[in-house]
């Protein structure tokens, strides 16, 4: 039978051969980079036996944003998977309705009211809570807007679409209004990017990687359900409204604590659920997983390329992933025609 | 079978974890070892307080400033790839390394600095893992507190107060050669066009306004007084409000790429240009935006001579 036949019926496969994957370019990564570290000394270096300065390079540099990269890219693909079933549109993702703006405009005007803070704390606490509470302030906005007897999904896409306008509007007005300077500093922060990830940042996203993605596929098989429709969904007893308003708030939370650390990296959550599940088809226990790993696998190789194409520059990892990601989706709307 | 999955994904993270937190503990002496080998280490100023620096930085890295570095007579072996095209010092600037923009660690380290020069607080936060590091924030001082610290910090402070005094004596001399040249009450402006952007300049981010204004002491025009002058290092500004920015001199640059150029044709065509007064008496300026990018103390010294012919009309 055909390969992808015999994958859809083994998706734990898929599942397994990505995990592999993921370890194999873990350790591929950290031994890549302008510093020079064989495989054997970062291996070495990893459990303890390094020199100081490799133990430098890994522990301080390359290990957390490699560990950023999984978590972000993982928490992103999640977020993007659960939009796209309760929206019922596959093109949804938190970059495309507005949460990872929304994070974006609370940054921005935290920096502009809140100037003498000194940065080092603000950046390692402050902003991250300012980007959540931002996402989900935008995903509340969004969610109001769309409410009429209920939510449909397709008035929470374009909603999603009008607030995305809107805020990015804002962020504009502000960009005129600020100080250069402070708006360079909000921009860099909020372009895409994970230069500059140390283990703070990595506490900062933890925990909600950790507990919001099993929880969404404990739920998955509710998805798969609402993904079906409201009425098939109603008369098999799933409060349709509380499901929904629960997993976009698992989708919002994942997506603003990705943004809060890494920024905005759009079409990671788009593309990494279409890539799966043309694989391994439309069932959620397994396509949430198999998403979380596909978006690990993408962040780390868009980091990898990202820091190594133009050293010493760097190309910040959300433009890797955009010039990744359209091609991908122009072949794909070439397809389905 | 769901729960083997998060288990499965849950131990991957963690062992990752594991390892990261067993391996920390190791990097700690880095910091210590490389103050005490052979250079003593002294306390000096920077923006976020005090910082121990060896005396004898032999190794120095900069991620701005490279102007500065030479005047004192200390050449870096690492800065960003902008400083590497400072048109002055082209001919000083062989054997120093690209360390990336944004910096790329990774070079930095290679490269075994015993001292490090950061110029913004995020890369600050990076570097001072790696050496002895001090901020000094870009655009954040003047070019004569630049040199200041930096004399400190390099403790070449003796090179730093040579400098200034003879950069001072430098303006003094301008000052008179351009005596009567523009009147009391006259202002000056430094304007520059972009190909969707009209930006003003104060004193505080090139295009030759320290020297203008601190100086040679010529007055700014109001607006620029009250916004550019010590405070924010440039503004964006509409066509419609040239007017009340201009001033009666206009040192003009223009940035030529993705249509500056044809902007800068359009606007010095329109009406709104042509009835400016330093536009009707000719007291319009041209600067080249590569040679006044920079305001380090070579850029600087360089550019006030431009700036003493383009007035005095040579």
């Amino acid at each position: 039978m055909k390969l992808s036949t015999y994958i859809k019926q083994k998706p734990l496969l898929f599942i397994g051969l990505l995990s592999i994957s993921i370890v194999v370019l873990f350790f591929v990564s950290l031994q890549t980079g302008t510093a020079a570290l064989s495989p054997l000394t970062a291996i070495q270096t990893l459990f303890g036996n390094g020199t100081e300065k490799d133990s430098l390079i890994l522990f301080e540099f390359r290990l957390p944003r490699i560990v950023i990269a999984i978590l972000v890219g993982a928490g992103l693909a999640v977020s993007g998977a659960i939009l796209q079933a309760i929206t019922k549109n596959e093109i949804a993702e938190p970059g495309i309705i507005g949460i990872n703006a929304g994070a974006g405009l609370a940054v921005v005007l935290f920096i502009f009211f809140v100037k003498d803070i000194p940065f080092g704390f603000s950046s390692t606490y402050l902003l991250p809570v300012t980007a959540l509470v931002g996402a989900l302030t935008a995903a509340i906005a969004i969610y109001l807007f769309a409410w009429k007897d209920g939510i449909s999904p397709v008035r929470l896409v374009l909603v999603g679409i009008a607030v995305n306008s809107g805020i990015n509007a804002l962020l504009i007005i502000f960009q005129l209004r600020m100080d250069p300077k402070d708006f360079d500093q909000a921009i860099t922060w909020l372009s895409g990017s994970i230069w500059g990830a140390d283990w703070t940042y990595v506490l900062a996203v933890l925990p909600w990687v950790i507990l919001l993605i099993p929880l969404a596929i404990l739920k998955a098989s509710s998805l798969d359900i609402l993904h079906n429709g409201d009425d098939i969904a109603s008369g098999l007893g799933i409060h349709v409204e509380r499901e929904r308003g629960i997993f976009l708030l698992i989708a919002v939370g994942l997506a603003g604590a990705s943004v809060s650390v890494a920024g905005n990296i759009a079409f990671l959550g788009l593309v990494s659920p279409h890539l799966v599940r043309r694989i391994i088809g439309p069932k959620h226990q397994m396509l949430i997983p198999a998403s979380a790993l596909m978006g690990a696998l993408l962040l780390i190789v868009a980091d990898m390329i990202g820091k190594n194409l133009m050293a010493p520059s760097e190309i910040p990892v959300g433009i890797v992933i955009s010039a990744l990601g359209a091609p991908y989706f122009i072949y794909l709307l070439i397809k389905t025609d | 079978m769901k729960k083997s999955l998060s288990i499965m994904l849950g131990l991957i993270l963690l062992a990752s974890l594991l390892v990261a937190c067993g391996g920390e503990t190791q990097e700690q002496p880095t910091e210590e070892s490389e103050t005490e080998e052979g250079n003593e280490a002294r306390m000096v100023e920077d923006d976020q307080g005090e910082v121990e620096v060896p005396s004898n930085p032999e190794r120095v890295v900069s991620q701005y400033y490279v102007g500065h570095l030479l005047t004192l007579g200390v050449e870096p072996i690492g800065t960003l790839p902008t400083e590497l095209d400072n048109p002055y010092i082209q001919n000083q600037i062989d054997g120093i390394e690209n360390i990336g923009d944004p910096v790329d660690v990774e070079t930095v380290i290679e490269l075994d600095p015993d001292l490090i020069i950061a110029s913004d607080q995020q890369s600050y936060e990076q570097l001072e893992k790696i050496a002895p590091t001090v901020l000094i924030e870009y655009g954040a001082h003047h070019v004569i507190e630049e040199m200041e610290l930096l004399g400190e910090v390099l403790g070449e402070q003796q090179q730093a107060t040579d400098w200034i005094e003879q950069f001072e004596e430098k303006g003094q001399q301008a000052k008179q050669q351009l005596d009567g040249i523009v009147a009391e009450d006259e202002t000056v402006s430094i304007i520059e066009i972009w190909a969707n952007q009209i930006y003003v300049y104060g004193n505080k981010w090139g295009r030759g306004g320290y020297n203008l204004y601190n100086v040679l002491e010529l007055t700014p025009p109001d607006m620029v007084q009250e916004n550019l002058i010590d405070d924010q290092p440039y503004l964006e500004v509409s066509l419609e409000s040239l007017p009340d920015v201009a001033g009666d001199h206009i040192f003009l640059s223009v940035y030529g790429d993705d249509g500056g150029a044809e902007r800068a044709q359009e606007i010095r065509n329109s009406d709104v240009w042509q009835s400016l007064d330093a536009v009707k008496n000719n007291n319009v300026y041209e600067i080249n935006i590569d040679d006044f990018f920079y305001f380090d103390p070579i850029a600087l010294e360089e550019q006030l001579d431009v700036q003493v012919d383009l007035l005095l009309g040579k």
